[in-house]
């Protein structure tokens, strides 16, 4: 009884670290993307972001 | 390919396997496709081509997506998504090597425009949302599709530094081989995403289908409201940046809006799908064009300061391509799965004609009043018709015909 619930925590207790690695790997990476849009070579050509997210 | 069976009697680890590889296959198709603009200056500096040659090839390639997209969905609902994406992503891989060697504007023209459009149609929403809904039990599409789109949109937003960095360290050229070879990536990735709707004897034939979301009146509604989406979409990231330097902000401040709507259009994509499964998605609808209405009258009635830019952009952002996963969600809950592909296709491709149209009447009224003050008006008063025309859709199941 006691080992099943040690399991279930323990399995609980991954999935939760599972998830935080996943948000903080999101968040990384969408951070780093970002920091390369106030690169130059992209602030300089307006033309060049013309193709985001619509045309 | 086997018939895709019934979503309930899927496996949930398949379930989300299939979310997963789905959103990856957008995330490369929107990311690649949203570097094009990136290739503009290099590309036109060796060959000598201006902005009008791009432009048309840019024009080509949208409208090709969206006349393709109808044929791409039928294909995946005769033969198969599998099949449909494998091919698609190589005629898009096809594509880029296309430009790289393309040495004049004809080339440009079939390869950018012709041949990425034709595999766009292939790898992107009408193709790939379907097969999403497909797999999942009817109570968690909504939040399927909004992940799956929240790939795409992330693509978006990812791929567009990556690939400006890919022309800084390896040139246009070798950036272009990157990109045709990020594409190839969806290959593997197309076998997890298998399948067709399962075909039942004495069912509804594809014309029958079409005849009868052509007869009802939601479908024609979800059609122009959507032709609003890629009139705002298209109009705005196209001349926001004319728009901002025009008011005295600087470039830098343009880019970090455009950065600004990208990254809120990941996040809105992800909610309004997982709200599309919790409310009525008619109704967050017509919230997210009034919202576009009301982010705009924001824009055109404060004065610009760098602090109305970025507030409108992340307001915008986050109803951004969020209408995706709920008009394809409501397409697929009222017309039925077995021939969703196709029935999205058509819809995109009212979001198509919007784009263009966006576009064109962006600079056309730019020319002819000086400013872009018309447009915008234009573009708040199609945010409130689509919210309008958003409310009398029947969100109920159709009995096929």
């Amino acid at each position: 009884m006691a080992d099943s619930s040690q399991q279930e925590q323990a399995r609980r207790c991954g999935r939760a670290w599972r998830t935080v690695l996943v948000y903080a790997l999101l968040g990384a990476v969408l951070a780093v993307a970002f920091v390369g849009y106030l690169r130059p070579q992209l602030v300089v050509g307006w033309e060049g972001l013309m193709a985001l997210c619509g045309f | 390919m086997p018939s895709q069976p019934l979503s309930s009697s899927i496996p949930s680890s398949r379930s989300g396997n299939i979310v997963v590889c789905a959103s990856l296959v957008l995330l490369f198709a929107m990311g690649v496709r949203a570097t094009f603009g990136l290739f503009m200056q290099p590309m036109g500096l060796v060959h000598g081509w201006g902005r009008d040659v791009f432009s048309l090839a840019f024009a080509i390639q949208n409208l090709v997506w969206g006349v393709s997209a109808i044929l791409m969905g039928s294909v995946a609902d005769k033969w198969g998504s599998g099949r449909t994406i494998v091919a698609s992503a190589l005629l898009c891989a096809m594509g880029l090597i296309g430009t790289r060697y393309a040495g004049s504007e004809a080339m440009l023209y079939l390869c950018a425009g012709v041949l990425v459009g034709l595999g766009q149609a292939g790898t992107t929403f009408a193709v790939l949302l379907p097969v999403v809904a497909r797999a999942v039990p009817p109570e968690g599409r909504s939040t399927a599709m909004g992940i799956a789109s929240a790939g795409g949109s992330m693509g978006q937003f990812v791929v567009v530094p990556a690939g400006q960095l890919l022309i800084d360290h390896v040139d246009w050229t070798g950036a272009l081989w990157v990109l045709s070879a990020l594409m190839l990536l969806a290959l593997p990735l197309a076998t997890r995403l298998t399948g067709k709707p399962a075909h039942v004897a004495g069912a509804q034939s594809l014309g029958a289908a079409v005849r009868q979301a052509m007869g009802h009146g939601s479908y024609h509604f979800l059609f122009w409201s959507y032709a609003v989406c890629g009139f705002h979409t298209a109009f705005i990231t196209l001349h926001l940046p004319a728009f901002v330097v025009d008011g005295g902000l600087k470039a830098s401040d343009g880019a970090l809006a455009i950065a600004l709507i990208g990254l809120f259009n990941v996040f809105g994509s992800y909610w309004a799908g997982r709200m599309g499964g919790r409310h009525s998605k008619k109704h967050l609808l017509a919230l997210l064009y009034a919202t576009r209405s009301a982010a705009i009258m924001l824009l055109i009635l404060l004065p610009l300061t760098p602090a109305v830019l970025y507030a409108f952009s992340a307001l915008i952002g986050l109803v951004w391509l969020g209408t995706v996963p709920l008009t394809t969600a409501l397409v697929g809950h009222i017309y039925g799965m077995r021939y969703a592909s196709t029935l999205t296709g058509i819809v995109f491709f009212g979001h198509q004609i919007g784009s263009f149209v966006g576009v064109w009447l962006g600079g056309k009224l730019y020319v002819a009043t000086g400013s872009y003050d018309v447009v915008w008006w234009i573009s708040v008063a199609l945010g409130l018709v689509a919210a309008v025309l958003c409310m009398p859709v029947r969100e109920r199941a159709l009995v096929p015909a």
